[in-house]
């Protein structure tokens, strides 16, 4: 039974990092991230939610992310202006370091997060087209599985790209 | 860079990052690794990266060589981004020589072979920065004429979005000296790769009822010879409608619904020029070669025209964008 004290004021979560560090937030900004949307859908919040793959500084950053987001977006502002200044928000917050972009978008994978995925793969897409192959493979740590002969044969196959 | 080793990313990430990248990095990092590989090729990563092609505003255009021009079939077509020359690329050699430009949908380009006696009768599908291609020599018609007669092929090609399938319009005229002594209509659905032949047409009333109603009955009441086919406004099916009566204004008309013919409504082009050679363009204009081989660019719905003045019309053009449709698939010859 819910009490009427309950239904006004605002809901919060405990968010609990990879190291250990507790993150307070409001409801509508816990609820973009699906994954704990679900969480708090089945009842399963209380008393934090623990993710393992995300730590504090990339959290921060999210939860920094999803707050904008859900301020803009609920805010009296008219839809264009919301807009204009959720774009630019989204441009500044994309300027950071490599690395963290990767974690970020790793981290909105795994908190599946849509707008924060397309946004952070858009960035790393306009990153890696000046990148060797080599180098992309470093980057998303993924090992080249095809033999000598079997890559000769895809370079044969996609010749137009190679030119 | 030093990057971390332990990050552990899933297949969904570089499916994501690669579906915004151009089409020639798309290819480039199909060695990336197998899985790479396999998913770049999935009709499912092609038609997500062509939605995410189709956002680009700029107006592309592919433009062929033209025998008329003095231009020789060997010299390679220009990629034209705002009117300006990005890039070339190389004309296929297996392709017929005299080629004139039908449309293009999703960066696949259809084109006619351009002889006086065939135009129309063969046709090509062309992804020009894939250099894929389907050539389609096949057909349903089945009208005999004697020598002595002259005829005309109308060919249309669009995409039909909902069924997925791009297809061809192909209407065959056969002319006496004094009349149109048989017409014949047909469409081909790529899907399917064959020709379906509309139950046969009167003439000169346009075009007839069928199953596939691509024009209302008697809603266009113009002999055959005085339309092009030009098929997409805003990504719907339209055409163009030139009276040979030069005091009459030129229309466009415009298929607002796919395949629901009471849909079709007429916009009426009011300017001095008569469009010899009508292209769609991005948002609501349409790119047309007056008269005088000038380029003019109406906007249909304000209903203004302008001069391209700057734009030297040195070929045979028609609007384009670099996509990876047909990626997956093998050339073809449907014969």
């Amino acid at each position: 039974m819910s009490s009427s004290t309950e239904l006004t004021e605002k809901k919060v979560f405990l968010l609990k990092s990879l190291d250990g560090v507790i993150f307070e937030v409001e409801e509508s900004v816990a609820v973009q991230l699906e994954v704990i949307r679900e969480l708090i859908e089945g009842d399963c919040a209380r008393p934090f939610i623990s993710l393992y793959n995300v730590t504090s500084e990339i959290l921060a950053l999210v939860i920094e992310y999803c707050k904008h987001h859900a301020e803009t977006c609920s805010g009296g502002t008219s839809a264009t202006i919301a807009d204009e200044d959720l774009k630019t928000f989204d441009n500044e917050f994309m300027n950071v370091d490599e690395n963290i972009l990767l974690e970020l978008c790793s981290a909105a994978d795994y908190l599946d997060i849509k707008s924060l995925f397309e946004l952070t793969c858009r960035t790393l897409a306009s990153l890696i087209k000046d990148r060797t192959i080599i180098e992309v493979r470093k980057m998303f740590n993924v090992e080249n599985d095809f033999s000598v002969v079997e890559e000769k044969a895809v370079r044969k196959e996609f010749a137009w790209a190679f030119k | 860079m030093a990057y971390n080793t332990n990050r552990y990313f899933p297949e969904c990430v570089l499916y994501e990052v690669f579906s915004w990248l151009p089409p020639k990095f798309v290819g480039r990092f199909t060695i990336v690794n197998k899985s790479s590989y396999e998913f770049i090729k999935s009709p499912a990563f092609i038609s997500t990266h062509l939605s995410r092609c189709v956002d680009d505003r700029r107006d592309y255009a592919l433009l062929m060589p033209d025998p008329w021009l003095g231009r020789y079939w060997y010299e390679p077509c220009k990629v034209l981004c705002n009117w300006n020359v990005e890039y070339q690329v190389e004309w296929p050699a297996k392709f017929d020589f005299f080629s004139r430009p039908i449309g293009s949908f999703n960066g696949i380009v259809c084109f006619t072979n351009n002889h006086v006696r065939c135009c129309g009768r063969v046709l090509y599908l062309w992804n020009p920065i894939l250099e894929k291609f389907k050539c389609i020599k096949s057909t349903s018609f089945n009208i005999l004429y004697d020598s002595g007669y002259r005829f005309q092929y109308n060919v249309g090609f669009w995409y039909d979005n909902i069924n997925d399938d791009y297809k061809l319009l192909r209407i065959l005229q056969v002319f006496s000296i004094l009349d149109v002594k048989q017409c014949q209509v047909e469409i081909f659905s790529l899907k399917a790769r064959s020709w379906k032949r509309l139950s046969d047409v009167e003439v000169p009333p346009l075009f007839v009822k069928s199953d596939i109603p691509l024009v209302a009955d008697g809603r266009i009441n113009c002999p055959l010879q005085d339309f092009q086919i030009s098929l997409c406004y805003r990504g719907v099916l339209a055409l163009v409608v030139v009276p040979r009566d030069v005091l009459t204004d030129w229309s466009v008309w415009v298929m607002t619904q796919f395949g629901v013919a009471e849909t079709w409504q007429e916009i009426i082009v009011r300017t001095r020029e008569r469009p010899l050679y009508v292209k769609f363009a991005k948002k609501e204009n349409i790119i047309f070669e007056c008269n005088d081989s000038r380029l003019a660019v109406c906007n249909i719905e304000k209903r203004q025209t302008r001069y391209l003045e700057d734009v030297s019309r040195d070929g045979l053009w028609v609007d384009y964008h670099e996509t990876i449709s047909f990626l997956g698939d093998e050339d073809e010859v449907l014969e």
